[in-house]
């Protein structure tokens, strides 16, 4: 497995794991057990402002980690910058996150056509933003092992 | 995806070359050592400028390093309806 594919399961793992334990804290720290906590628009706005800088913190802090760890356990040099075939793997598969994302979108959309409150759409669009992780880290292993 | 159109023989290229190795190439053309493997693979198509750079490392025209294999039509697409 080459570098840049550990290093996307590497980010995807970050992301997902940091989401669900950060909403978890927010939800059994601040939330009171009332349903109007739960479609408290202030409080998830807030969550997900919160949430930016500390994904942000905690990719930089797990990518130097991994860096390390990588050299030591195999020895071989990090790589100094995308080439060509990185950047276009990137670009595809970044490509793909967002069409998963969009779909993501557009359920969440539905929930609320659906009568469903703004608990159930911020959870579908969170749950999305999992899942266009998901498919970003599929595509770019598929897209390194199967060539492009 | 997958296999492309585009053959090339830069492996023995490379070991005609005094057995200049993967990394070697890879070095004098920018790119990483996955990438020449995915190239010689078939896996990847490298872009115009990458292939010019490897041609000029080997000292030999485009041509001679990358041959475009053209899709053999299947039976009845070319046939007049």
């Amino acid at each position: 497995m080459t570098y840049q594919e550990k290093k996307s399961i590497i980010t995807f793992l970050t992301t997902s794991t940091v989401t669900l334990v950060y909403f978890f804290y927010v939800f059994t720290v601040y939330h009171d057990g009332s349903e109007e906590a739960l479609n408290d628009l202030q409080l998830w706005g807030k969550a997900i402002l919160i949430l930016i800088p500390v994904q942000v913190i905690a990719h930089i802090l797990l990518h130097i980690i991994f860096a390390i760890v990588h050299k030591i356990a195999t020895g071989e040099d990090l790589p100094s910058k995308p080439d060509e075939r990185d950047k276009l793997i990137e670009l595809k598969a970044n490509r793909n996150s967002n069409n998963g994302w969009m779909f993501g979108f557009l359920f969440a959309m539905g929930a609320l056509a659906l009568g469903y409150g703004p608990f159930i759409m911020f959870v579908v669009m969170v749950s999305a933003g999992l899942f266009s992780g998901i498919v970003e880290t599929l595509s770019t292993l598929y897209y390194y092992r199967r060539g492009i | 995806m997958g296999k492309t159109n585009i053959e090339n023989n830069i492996r023995k290229l490379r070991f005609f070359k005094d057995e200049m190795t993967q990394k070697d190439l890879a070095d004098r053309v920018g790119v990483t050592r996955q990438t020449i493997v995915a190239i010689e693979k078939g896996k990847y198509s490298p872009s115009l400028e990458l292939a010019f750079r490897i041609a000029h490392v080997f000292e030999m025209p485009l041509e001679e390093i990358f041959k475009y294999q053209a899709e053999v039509p299947s039976k009845g697409e070319d046939q007049a309806p």
